[in-house]
């Protein structure tokens, strides 16, 4: 099932510490009728090849938003104000739509957050492979529907030959998000966005999909980019996580190490959320006090300052910044947890 | 970038949703025969030359306002003009206008539509206020003052109703099109490198055309109406022509008379308008999305 990558476009040794992907200082607002709203503050990102990196926060924390200005397409009236986004040396954010369409699909493939819609319903299976085949690798007839049924087979869809030439609505969901998944990979991209991919999906099957994804990325070698509001995917699933809160980065560290020493509060309260089969029923289950902030204005001082049980005078007046505590495990807080508590252990 | 190979995706795609969409009509009893009435029409129209026993201005002025017999089946007019073969040329009339304007109106309009509706913003307020500007008018009195000013006849009423028709369609056209923008598979095919205007016509239109295509054929019977009330006041088709409406207008003065001169055009009126009317109606619950 698993296939070889063949991609033409291999990173060459030379570039090969320079990152995949490097997102700067960017700023994403949306300009509403009355007010603006702050989706992204700030963020940086850095992806290498071949690396699985998680993206968790909760709903509205800037997480999808994030992700569509990785392929410039924040939707209107959405714009990012500031920042970059270098894909592979070339700046995204400053690339004309002509050029930006040999990036979407073809360099950054998206695994979107709801595969029962994300499928054209008046187009068969084949007719949504044959564009994106055509349109990034020229490949079309008989060539083209070869390469679907092989695409689907790498997915795990039983009988594609046949199935292929179905309307998506003839598809469960599950089979849906695998047909989405064999498309964002259809024309071998080096970076793959999954967007929530589970979000829509039953428990069970987002295991088979989760294990797909993880299938994929190890045998073609491409860089992914998951995001998610559930920790236990990030723990199974990347090597890296982002954690964002009010379109910031709260804390940025090797998934053992944020699972090992959470140092921010709010990760360590989303570790917290996370419910345990193991722990005793006498153990209430956690969460936050609060709602994520709808940011309407430059944030001033540690955005989850009003949440927070250890937030000071401090976390109110000033931004904490985003600084190295160790090698590759940076965080935002004036007052770090040094010391994770027992329950976690 | 090649082109994607048309034969396959196109074909097989459109084909399986009007298989569907087919399916749902023929259940439709009344939709059916309304419909198979509607395309007898069409086919009577087409081929009025072929089936007219005389010619729409064969006079006979001998046999005035005959009664039906074995040389003319259902009689004569007051210049003794076969009531059935004016009948049929009548039909070719009605229908050459009622099908050419709303053609014409949604060749202007759904453009139109199409691209307020995808662009926005100042594009599609300068639409809207066009919009506002002829709805302002009615069609009717808009034709008519068009008519008043550049004459008459079978072409120009087309072109009148036509150009006054454009705003339904384009109407139309802009709601699907703002509200089908922004569907996740839009989003899906941007995603994945798709160029704009192959998620216009390939991803958007083929979602959008049910609705348009229920349209044109709802707009059938209200021009057929149209046309005829232009001719009936003289102002539409002129003598020698057939048209129904012209028609109506010659015999009302026998209607004590002799009444099926009348009659006989109000007839054809009906039921091509009725027959359109239930077969859009039917096309609609057939093509509704969301019975899908």
């Amino acid at each position: 099932m698993p296939r070889q990558r063949t991609s033409p476009v291999e990173t060459a040794p030379a570039v090969a510490d320079r990152p995949l992907l490097e997102v700067r200082d960017l700023h994403v607002s949306f300009q509403l009728e009355r007010s603006t709203v702050f989706a992204v503050q700030g963020l940086d990102l850095v992806v290498r090849a071949g690396e699985r990196l998680g993206v968790v926060g909760e709903s509205g924390s800037g997480k999808s938003v994030s992700a569509l200005s990785i392929m410039a397409m924040v939707p209107s009236p959405g714009r990012i104000t500031a920042g970059s986004v270098v894909f592979d040396g070339q700046d995204v954010l400053r690339l004309p739509t002509s050029k930006l369409r040999h990036l979407r699909g073809r360099q950054i493939g998206m695994i979107p957050q709801n595969p029962l819609t994300s499928l054209n319903p008046v187009l068969t299976v084949a007719a949504h492979f044959q564009e994106v085949l055509s349109l990034h690798l020229g490949l079309s007839g008989r060539a083209a529907a070869r390469r679907t049924v092989e695409l689907l087979r790498s997915v795990g869809i039983p009988d594609p030959q046949s199935r292929m030439n179905e309307y998506p609505h003839r598809l469960s969901g599950g089979q849906r998000q695998r047909v989405m998944i064999a498309l964002a990979m259809a024309a071998e991209p080096r970076l793959l966005v999954a967007d929530e991919p589970t979000t829509a999906l039953d428990v069970t099957i987002q295991a088979q999909i989760l294990k797909l994804f993880d299938d994929l990325v190890e045998t073609s070698n491409v860089a992914a980019i998951l995001i998610t509001h559930n920790l236990g995917i990030v723990a199974g699933h990347c090597d890296r996580v982002v954690v964002m809160y009010a379109g910031k980065v709260m804390e940025t560290a090797g998934v053992f190490d944020l699972f090992e020493h959470p140092g921010h509060p709010y990760t360590l309260g989303l570790l917290r959320c996370v419910p345990r089969l193991t722990v005793t029923r006498s153990r209430r289950f956690h969460a936050i006090p609060g709602l994520p902030p709808r940011v309407t204005s430059p944030a001033q001082g540690c955005p989850f300052a009003p949440r927070c049980d250890r937030a000071t005078e401090q976390c109110v007046s000033s931004t904490p910044p985003l600084a190295d505590v160790s090698p590759g495990h940076a965080l935002a807080c004036w007052h770090p947890v040094t010391a994770p508590p027992e329950e976690l252990r | 970038m090649t082109a994607i190979a048309p034969d396959s995706t196109a074909g097989r795609s459109s084909s399986s949703f009007w298989h569907a969409a087919w399916y749902r009509y023929r259940r439709n009893r009344l939709a059916l025969i309304s419909g198979a009435i509607a395309v007898l029409i069409l086919l009577v129209a087409a081929l009025a030359r072929v089936i007219a026993p005389y010619g729409y201005a064969a006079q006979d002025l001998s046999a005035s306002l005959a009664d039906p017999s074995w040389q003319h089946l259902l009689g004569t007019d007051e210049l003794g003009r076969d009531m059935l073969s004016r009948a049929i040329y009548g039909a070719q009339t009605s229908m050459s206008i009622a099908i050419g304007a709303p053609l014409l109106g949604a060749l202007l309009g759904l453009p139109i539509g199409i691209i307020s509706g995808w662009v926005g913003g100042w594009t599609d307020y300068f639409t809207l206020r066009a919009f506002e500007v002829f709805t302002m008018v009615p069609q009717i009195l808009m034709a008519l003052l068009l008519i008043a000013l550049f004459g008459s006849g079978v072409g120009k009423l087309v072109l009148f109703l036509g150009i006054t028709a454009w705003v339904g369609f384009a109407r139309l056209a802009r709601a699907q099109l703002i509200s089908l923008r922004d569907r996740d598979f839009v989003q899906a095919a941007r995603s994945l490198g798709v160029p704009t205007w192959r998620i216009v016509i390939i991803h958007v239109l083929p979602n959008a055309l049910g609705p348009i295509v229920v349209f044109f054929v709802q707009q059938i019977p209200a021009t057929i109406f149209a046309a005829a009330g232009f001719s009936f006041l003289g102002l539409g088709v002129q003598d020698p022509l057939a048209d129904w409406g012209q028609m109506i207008n010659d015999g009302e003065q026998f209607l004590p008379l002799k009444p099926l001169v009348a009659l006989l055009p109000i007839f054809c009126i009906a039921v091509a308008t009725l027959s359109f009317s239930f077969a859009g109606d039917g096309l609609r619950d057939a093509l509704d999305p969301t019975s899908r």
